[in-house]
Formats: structure tokens, C-alpha cells, sequence
């Protein structure tokens, strides 16, 4: 009995070990050239001049602008934003079940996807923008387009 | 010549339903934030942030892994197991991601009525 509460104390030490070590590698930044990749809380961003400047910062909040954000509004790049929450859905496109065209149109788009889908599948599938898309982050979106 | 049969089957129902378990738990762990909107309703609003739990969770899912692939506690750990993905899939719905857990959650319960099989610390530690 006395052996079965070690190896439990071990294990739990042990998925504690693995969890900071998780923790430690989820908070590295990947940069490269001059664009800013997301990753975990924490924005980098760097210049490419031969790597002379580098700037680090911690943001509470990310911001798109909608201009930005409609740049990704085709085939190829959808992006589309429901509550604050970016997600890329490129790869879901051709697998909607009301066909890709339905969706077209608000790629790229905040407000307007966000009224179509709640119009079309209320609120109880919000859910699944997670498991269809790749969540870019949770933005404040900004601006007009 | 059965019963050897029938302890490598719980061994590989073990490690594969383990193997889950530290792949979500090491997705939950490294990104939250893409896992933080799957968080109920009932679960936020405490003290802990939605990354936070999300984290928590993770460290729970790994911790419970952990128990199944070494066999320690296996009925304890799969039971509780089971449970927690009962809730996943009741919390999720009828989507595909809810019926998938719903699945696994039924394969942990099986492990929950199975048992130990010899290869568990369970059963190695009993002999000692």
C-alpha cells in the first residue's frame, strides 16, 4: 500500500515536471523575416534588417484591423471572425455541408459572418467554429475597411 | 493461453486510451487559447481564467494518463476518467467531436469494468 502511494506521488510529480516543461515550450515565439507569429499570450515582433532591431512585448489584447482581416476573403485564405475569436476555415470551405459559396461571401468579414451564422445555425453551434477552423486568436477588431 | 490473450487486449485498450489522453492534454497544456472557448458556461466566472482551466485540465488529463498507462489505481482512474468525458460529450453535444468522446468515454468505462490486467503496478504491487 505504502509502494502504491509513492509511485502515485511520483506520478503526479512527474505530470507536474512535464506540465511546466509544456508550459515553457508553449511560451517560445516563432519569428521569421518580418512577420509576427501568435503564441500563447505574448506578441514578438522583429525586423529583418539583418537582424539589427528586435522589440518584445506583452499585449493584453491583440488588434486586427477589419481591413486586415478582409484581405483573407477568398477560396484559398478565409479567415472570419465571430465574437472577438479569428479563425482560419480554408481547409473547412469545400467541406460545408451547404456548399463553400454559402460562406464565401463573409470571408474575411466580422459582424457580417457573425449575423449569417447566428441567422442560419443560432447560437448553439459556436462550438464548432473551433473544431471546423484554426483559432488565430482573440482579437479587438478595429477600423473600418 | 486465453487469459494472456486477454490481458494484452486490456494492455493495448490502456496505452491507446492513455495515448489520447497525453496527446489533448498536451494540446490543452502548450496552446489554451485555442481550447478556452470550449469551456462551459458553468465552469467560468470562478477564480481561474479560461486559459487557466484549460491548463488545469490538461495537468488532470496527464496526471490520469499517467495512472492508466502504469496501471496504478486503474479502476479508480478510468472510472473517474469516464466520467469526465461523459461530460465532454454531453457539454459538446451532438457534433462529431461529442460522439467521439462519447466513445472513448464508453472504452475507459470498459477499462473501469475489466479491471487490472497483469501487466498494471495494480496487480505487479499486490504480489509483493
Amino acid at each position: 500500500m505504502n509502494k502504491k502511494i509513492l509511485y502515485l506521488f511520483l506520478i503526479i510529480v512527474v505530470s507536474i515536471a512535464l506540465t511546466a516543461f509544456l508550459r515553457l515550450q508553449g511560451d517560445k515565439l516563432i519569428v521569421s523575416d518580418d512577420k509576427i507569429v501568435l503564441q500563447g499570450d505574448s506578441v514578438k515582433t522583429e525586423q529583418n534588417s539583418e537582424g539589427k532591431e528586435s522589440n518584445e512585448q506583452n499585449q493584453e489584447t491583440n488588434k486586427i484591423t477589419k481591413e486586415e482581416l478582409f484581405k483573407h476573403n477568398s477560396m484559398q485564405d478565409c479567415w472570419i471572425s465571430y465574437d472577438g475569436k479569428v479563425y482560419d476555415i480554408t481547409s473547412f470551405l469545400p467541406n460545408h455541408p451547404g456548399t463553400p459559396q454559402k460562406i464565401l461571401p463573409y470571408c474575411g468579414t466580422s459582424d457580417e459572418f457573425q449575423k449569417a451564422f447566428t441567422k442560419q445555425h443560432g447560437t448553439s453551434k459556436i462550438k464548432t467554429l473551433i473544431t471546423v477552423g484554426v483559432l488565430m486568436g482573440d482579437f479587438d477588431i478595429v477600423g473600418e475597411i | 493461453m486465453q487469459n494472456e490473450k486477454d490481458d494484452t487486449a486490456k494492455l493495448i485498450l490502456r496505452c491507446s486510451i492513455a495515448f489520447v489522453f497525453f496527446y489533448f492534454a498536451t494540446q490543452q497544456i502548450t496552446s489554451p487559447d485555442s481550447w478556452a472557448s470550449l469551456i462551459p458556461e458553468f465552469a467560468k466566472g470562478g477564480f481561474l481564467s479560461a486559459n487557466n482551466l484549460v491548463i488545469l485540465n490538461g495537468v488532470f488529463e496527464l496526471t490520469f494518463g499517467l495512472l492508466l498507462i502504469s496501471g496504478l489505481y486503474l479502476r479508480f482512474a478510468s472510472f473517474i476518467l469516464s466520467i469526465h468525458l461523459i461530460i465532454i460529450s454531453i457539454t459538446m453535444g451532438f457534433t462529431p467531436t461529442g460522439i467521439r468522446d462519447f466513445g472513448l468515454a464508453f472504452a475507459t468505462f470498459t477499462l473501469f469494468l475489466l479491471g487490472p490486467d497483469k501487466y498494471c503496478l495494480d496487480n505487479k504491487l499486490k504480489k509483493n
